[in-house]
């Protein structure tokens, strides 16, 4: 915890000094609206706020397990045939350099407005991570213990269960974390386009020039986000606690 | 009885060695010794198929049970002692009980048996050692590759390490393939020598060292070991 005390630091002191120069009236509240203002807006608009908050968090933690599922198998059906990951693997790469916001329209032709799309719109930008550093981790195991695991005749599954995804999983874990992100990122963006959660609430909200609403939103993605690298802290400290994953 | 016939290697157009003849007897303790980078781990890489040849042939016993003991101990880090024991047993052979007591005995033998549940990280460089043999000797193998399993180590527990290969090997005859750099080391614990070429020296030979049957402790202190050490020395460097 002590690492994030100066961050800590910075952001209550600028949260005071806003406070001050606003109660001065030396600060504009509709460019950058005080932290009070915000929590006064999410007050009154409890209910739409909390539902799209609700919203948001559900479909992020569900698009980043979903990456994780899709990311995680993919990776390792490569690593078993190498002519499905030639096939494969550039076209993820290709995909990967589309901006999803130019993607997400076309979503919603195909699958309708709704949490699938949302969905959808969040796997497409967190999958890659995922995929390509376990593939990384799957294929920079040690050479020794790979021709360890060749004298004593273990089958290519084997291989890959007792050492290949043990010995990846600090790549795995790097993955998942940048993908933690890039699945608000996602859900917003299929939000915007598909309706429902914090994404569409931005979007009204920019609409009817609501700035306090739109930084509530905001904070709250932020909040999301926070979550997620934390749950996988956690649960990253409770395996390795268990099992001290390093190759 | 392993064999090679005619057996030659080429990196890039470079041959390590070429129209190799030999061949060895079950129970044979045979260090292939020779300067860094002319191929020893090459050949032993050969002997345990974990490499092919550019030409010749390898026989390799019938029902070959070999293990492989790396320079570095080569442990997975996730998984206690006892289980990276475990890995060098094949595994249809043996029903669990059976399984257990093997570890629980090759790690007496090793001296390990009070760390079984330590990790990797927790161990010396001494004892990480030891586990990567027990995982080599485990479930009685009847071939063991080891290169340079030692360099590592200092010399007090690499002199412990060798003493205790030797009576194990003395015990249960299997065949040793030894790779190292060192003529001490490998006069110390090995019956045949495989030299590679060296310095002015352009063919690849096979010493037989008829050593008497001493103990490991006396060997070292005796004449016949000092002796036999500067002779190879001297052979190696062409003033024989």
């Amino acid at each position: 915890m002590k690492q994030f005390l100066p961050t800590f630091v910075l952001v209550v002191t600028i949260t005071i000094v806003v406070e001050v120069l606003n109660k001065m009236g030396m600060w504009d509240p509709q460019l950058i609206p005080p932290l009070s203002v915000i929590l006064e807006t999410v007050q009154d608009n409890n209910e739409a706020f909390f539902t799209a908050f609700w919203d948001t968090t559900r479909l992020s933690f569900q698009s980043l397990f979903l990456s994780f599922i899709l990311g995680f198998t993919l990776a390792l059906i490569f690593s078993l045939n190498d002519w499905i990951k030639r096939a494969i693997f550039p076209l993820a790469i290709f995909f990967q350099t589309v901006p999803i916001i130019a993607i997400a329209p076309l979503l919603v032709i195909y699958l309708g407005y709704g949490s699938q799309t949302i969905i959808a719109s969040a796997v497409f930008v967190s999958i890659f991570p995922i995929l390509a550093n376990t593939l990384v981790g799957l294929d920079t195991i040690n050479k020794n213990l790979l021709e360890l695991f060749k004298v004593y005749q273990r089958s290519r599954m084997q291989t890959l269960v007792y050492l290949k995804i043990p010995g990846s999983y600090h790549y795995i874990y790097a993955g998942l974390r940048i993908s933690s992100g890039l699945a608000v990122i996602g859900v917003v963006a299929g939000e915007f386009v598909a309706g429902g959660g914090l994404g569409s609430l931005i979007d009204t909200s920019r609409t009817q020039q609501r700035i306090d609403l739109v930084f509530a939103a905001l904070i709250g993605l932020a909040l999301i986000g926070l979550s997620q690298i934390m749950l996988l802290n956690i649960i990253n400290l409770l395996i390795t606690r268990w099992r001290p994953f390093k190759l | 009885m392993l064999q090679l016939k005619n057996a030659g290697k080429k990196f890039d157009s470079r041959w390590l060695f070429k129209n190799l003849n030999l061949q060895t007897q079950t129970g044979d303790f045979i260090s292939i010794l020779g300067p860094s980078g002319c191929g020893k781990s090459t050949l032993l890489r050969i002997l345990a198929e974990l490499d092919t040849l550019s030409e010749g042939s390898l026989t390799q016993p019938a029902n070959a049970n070999p293990g492989f003991v790396f320079q570095e101990s080569c442990l997975l880090p996730w998984l206690t002692v006892y289980e990276n024991v475990a890995i060098g047993i094949s595994l249809k052979t043996m029903n669990a009980s059976e399984k257990q007591d093997q570890i629980h005995n090759i790690l007496k033998t090793v001296k390990l048996k009070d760390a079984a549940q330590l990790f990797p990280h927790q161990l010396s460089g001494g004892m990480k050692m030891r586990v990567s043999i027990a995982r080599a000797l485990i479930n009685n193998k009847s071939i063991l590759f080891m290169d340079e399993p030692f360099a590592a180590l200092d010399d007090f527990i690499r002199f412990e390490l060798q003493e205790e290969l030797l009576d194990y090997w003395k015990l249960h005859k299997m065949t040793v393939f030894f790779v190292t750099h060192s003529v001490n080391e490998s006069v110390f614990l090995s019956q045949k020598l495989w030299l590679f070429p060296q310095g002015n020296q352009h063919e690849f030979k096979e010493l037989d060292l008829n050593k008497k049957d001493l103990n490991p402790r006396e060997y070292r202190q005796s004449s016949e070991y000092f002796k036999l050490v500067t002779d190879i020395s001297d052979g190696l460097r062409g003033r024989a």
